[in-house]
């Protein structure tokens, strides 16, 4: 049972730089499937979403940061990129640019008083935020009160309309990628085996050397980064921001998204934003049961599949890869029993089945 | 002076109903060591329901009132049937945060769901219980709905106090979340006393809906909100202490009634909410929690 | 592997005045204990005579606790449990209480944030539940006098009591609820030696009393010294069984 060290060293870029490439590269496949419909707009939007719950599983997740203030993030980098852009003029990537550094220095700022605060206090405090932030924006006529701010920049500007749709949705699909790539980058690495000890059980992480409060404030700053790019992205497929964008509703969908995709898979958080937004979209019907069918999909997935869509692929994809190595069925191979962390940031739960119970 | 007192008694009225639903949240923590982030749901199921059975099915008000609470304690007893016992009880599900929010937040959007399909997108309140116009004592004003509200509070606070520390059921309901096993090992139904006390908390949330509506109304979407103030309240007195939640309850009333009345009417919600916040950074240890229990 | 079924014995020669054999006050008949496919305890079979200080023995992880925990109903379990002659369910902690067989579990699992009080109060509560706490106490305030250093401190949490002191309120917790079979699980683990024989001559004087007690103990020497019967636990089944006194010579 010699542990596949192999996964840590040499092959450690080429791994997670496959998965942002597949990423993508489905993702854009996906959106010339769809051409230009109003259905190629819905995915880029889910592609948005999808960049928020990637950090979401590393932060909720891995890390099991209890801070549910990604929909106030994701607002933020809307409303940021649509000042920028629209009361500016502000090119579209500059505005992306200002953005993310204007949340890495807020979330920054925030969380060097918020990682102190453990557990619920820190669930408490974000939760609030995202009330805040979307009443701040309803109230201000500076960012447009409830109409919010239109006229926000697509990602691509085509000579048609069809082609700055189809245009957007490729380049959303890149940045997905290269988060994807970074995500699972990170929790391939020796920071990656840290989170999940952290998440595990915080003080024998610290014994074992893990700088705790660094590591937290890293989790927290990633996890708003990649909201606030998701928000920005999201913004400029729907050329619009509100401030439901940033309320309590929004990030209610954000923990549905993860939870339903698989809170501990980088896979499984896209698939979950995806489906869920989809979902959204598919009928008048549905979109106002949206919130049963919500609930009702939560519950399925915590009662019967704790790890999501995500879990069942990852369990087939297991049982597949068992049989080609001709390990009997049910005995799970050694190195996967007993890996202490989860060396592929898709596939085992953290030591100790994630959450620390009695 | 008049203008504080009023400010005073509309801040204590808003303060009784956090209070209430603090001290139901705060309850049925100590027993199961999860949050009931539906319980602003089963107000809005009881205020709605009312309405809807009383002004549109002309119902006699004491059915029209019984109906919504007996509908809120069968779904509450449903969920844990279906739910929270093979969930908590099974080792089939999770512990840890999973448990903590997210089975009751899955409740919360169930419930929003149905109510949106069932009654609609209008504004509703149940009718009054006490009619008339505001009580005026020279310049202080106060709403009958207030008083009651403000009765109910006092009353429910007591019976709940009452339980938890003069009957050994209630002593045994604070074992359970305490210890699983040792409350097993003693001859304590940890399943039986969960199911009873959130049961219970369901109606009592659904009756004080009915009681509050007149005074704030409600739509089908108002249940989170509720629920978003009762467990920050419930939160200042460490999630297990439901006196301590009562009176984190009227604070936040009475904060939120002189920013409004002082500060900024439309800003009111937001330097709320902003307040709580900071508050929680300064002195987490104001919320007698560190982690998950 | 051997299967050894043993018969109680009685120890003591605590057998009824009128000179008929008395009514065991446990029989354990082909126990199995399982965790999905890992099987805790094969099938054990043993009992215990009324007044009898009975030991289980043997290295951690041979299902010991899983043992005891099924007879107390905190774990299904397959087979037949009497306790004074009525049969036990499976999994159902209330009816092996009324039946007089209580559990102390391993690591004591008190309620850490209650007072020493109503922990001790709750030991009653399968007898005292639809009651007033002012009426619960009564019954169990005889229960406190046997160990002094608890009754200093009632009004103090049981979470800041030492692990000592602690294991002294789960032990009078155990016997507020009034038992015939005290079941001790490792009782002295992780306490010092001193604390340990503090312990112990608790245990010593219950088994003065008319109470049964059957012990869980991983170190067979300290079983060895107070009790009366010995049974050795491995991989899930009772492999022996020893009167204490012989045991004891060939310790020597």
């Amino acid at each position: 049972m010699q542990p596949r060290t192999d996964w840590l060293s040499n092959r450690s870029g080429v791994i997670p730089l496959g998965y942002g490439v597949a990423v993508a590269g489905v993702a854009i496949i996906v959106l010339l499937g769809l051409g230009g419909s109003y259905n190629a707009n819905v995915f880029t939007v889910a592609l948005g979403y999808a960049i928020v719950t990637i950090g979401m599983s590393i932060q909720l997740g891995y890390s099991h940061q209890l801070a549910f203030s990604q929909s106030a993030f994701m607002g933020f980098g809307a409303y940021a990129v649509a000042i920028l852009e629209v009361k500016y003029q502000v090119p579209t990537a500059l505005a992306f640019l200002a953005a993310i550094v204007g949340a890495a220095l807020v979330s920054l700022l925030m969380s060097s008083v918020l990682t102190r605060i453990a557990g619920l206090a820190l669930a408490l405090v974000t939760l609030l935020i995202p009330q805040i932030v979307s009443q701040l924006a309803t109230f201000s006529h500076y960012l447009g009160s409830f109409a919010g701010i239109s006229g926000v920049q697509p990602l691509y500007n085509g000579e048609t309309f069809q082609q700055s749709l189809l245009g957007t949705g490729i380049v959303a699909a890149l940045i997905l990628g290269l988060v994807a790539f970074i995500a699972v980058r990170i929790l391939r690495s020796g920071v990656g085996l840290q989170l999940s000890a952290v998440a595990a059980n915080e003080g024998m992480a610290e014994g074992m050397g893990v700088s705790l409060g660094q590591r937290k404030i890293e989790v927290f700053v990633l996890g708003s980064v990649l909201a606030a790019l998701g928000g920005a992205v999201v913004a400029s497929a729907q050329n619009i921001v509100t401030p439901d964008l940033a309320g309590e509703s929004s990030q209610l969908t954000l923990l549905v998204m993860l939870f339903v995709g698989g809170r501990r898979s980088v896979w499984g958080a896209i698939v979950g934003a995806v489906a869920i937004e989809y979902l959204s979209n598919l009928s008048g019907t549905i979109t106002t049961n949206l919130s049963i069918i919500e609930g009702v999909l939560l519950l399925l997935v915590l009662l019967f599949e704790p790890d999501g869509l995500g879990g069942i692929v990852q369990r087939g994809w297991r049982a597949l890869r068992n049989a080609r190595h001709r390990t009997p069925a049910g005995e799970p191979d050694a190195t996967q029993q007993f890996a202490p962390v989860p060396l592929r940031p898709d596939a085992v739960a953290p030591v100790g089945g994630g959450d620390t119970g009695e | 002076m008049s203008n504080f007192g009023n400010l005073l008694l509309a801040g204590i009225t808003s303060g009784a109903i956090y209070a209430v639903f603090a001290a139901c949240l705060s309850i049925w923590f100590r027993v199961a060591n999860v949050l009931n982030l539906a319980i602003g749901d089963f107000a809005m199921i009881g205020a709605i329901g009312t309405a809807e059975l009383a002004q549109d099915a002309h119902m006699p008000l004491w059915l029209a009132i019984l109906i919504p609470l007996v509908a809120s304690g069968l779904i509450a007893w449903a969920f844990d049937w279906v739910v929270l016992h093979p969930a908590l009880d099974g080792g089939r599900g999770h512990s840890g945060i999973v448990s903590v929010f997210f089975y009751t937040f899955a409740l919360s959007f169930i419930l929003e769901g149905a109510a949106r399909i069932v009654f609609g997108t209008d504004v509703h309140a149940a009718p009054a219980l006490w009619s008339g116009n505001a009580l005026s004592f020279g310049s202080l004003h106060i709403e009958r709905a207030g008083i009651l509200v403000l009765g109910l509070a006092i009353v429910i606070g007591g019976l709940a106090a009452g339980y938890l520390y003069y009957t050994m059921s209630g002593k045994a309901a604070t074992a359970s979340g305490e210890s699983v096993i040792g409350s097993r090992v003693v001859g304590i139904n940890t399943h039986k006393l969960r199911r009873q006390i959130f049961v219970t908390t369901a109606v009592i949330a659904a009756l004080f809906g009915v009681v509050e509506s007149p005074l704030t109304g409600f739509t089908f979407s108002s249940g989170p909100t509720i629920s978003l103030i009762g467990v920050v309240a419930a939160g200042f007195a460490g999630f297990r202490r439901p006196g301590r939640a009562v009176v984190a309850g009227l604070l936040i009333g009475l904060a939120e009634s002189f920013l409004g009345g002082y500060l900024s009417t439309s800003y009111n919600e937001i330097l709320l909410y902003a307040l709580l916040a900071v508050v929680i950074m300064i002195r987490p240890g104001v919320l007698g929690i560190a982690t998950a229990h | 592997m051997a299967r050894l079924t043993v018969q109680g014995r009685t120890a003591k020669g605590n057998s009824g005045t009128d000179g008929t054999p008395e009514q065991p006050v446990l029989v354990a008949a082909d126990v199995a204990v399982s965790y999905g496919k890992h099987q805790a305890v094969e099938s054990a079979s043993f009992s215990v005579r009324p007044g009898e200080f009975v030991s289980l023995v043997g290295p951690n992880g041979h299902g010991k606790s899983s043992l005891v925990g099924a007879l107390a109903g905190v774990v299904a379990r397959k087979g037949q449990v009497h306790v004074n002659g009525s049969r036990l369910p499976s999994g159902n902690p209330i009816a092996a209480i009324r039946a007089g067989l209580v559990l102390v579990p391993e690591r004591r699992h008190l309620y850490p944030g209650m007072t020493v009080r109503d922990n001790i109060l709750l030991g009653r509560y399968s007898k005292t539940r639809k009651r007033l706490v002012r009426n619960a106490w009564d019954e169990v305030a005889e229960v406190v006098a046997l160990f002094p250093e608890v009754g200093r401190r009632l009004n103090q949490r049981a979470g800041t009591l030492s692990g000592g002191e602690q294991q002294m309120v789960a032990l009078a917790r155990g016997l507020a609820a009034g038992p015939e079979l005290l079941v001790l699980d490792e009782p002295c683990l992780g306490l010092s030696e001193s604390v340990t024989a503090r312990v112990y001559e608790a245990l010593v004087r219950l088994s003065a009393t008319s109470v049964s007690i059957l012990l869980v103990e991983e170190n067979p020497v300290r079983a060895l010294q107070v009790s009366s019967r010995i049974l050795s636990v491995h991989q899930g089944t009772i492999t022996g069984e020893d009167r204490a006194g012989s045991a004891r010579e060939a310790l020597r």
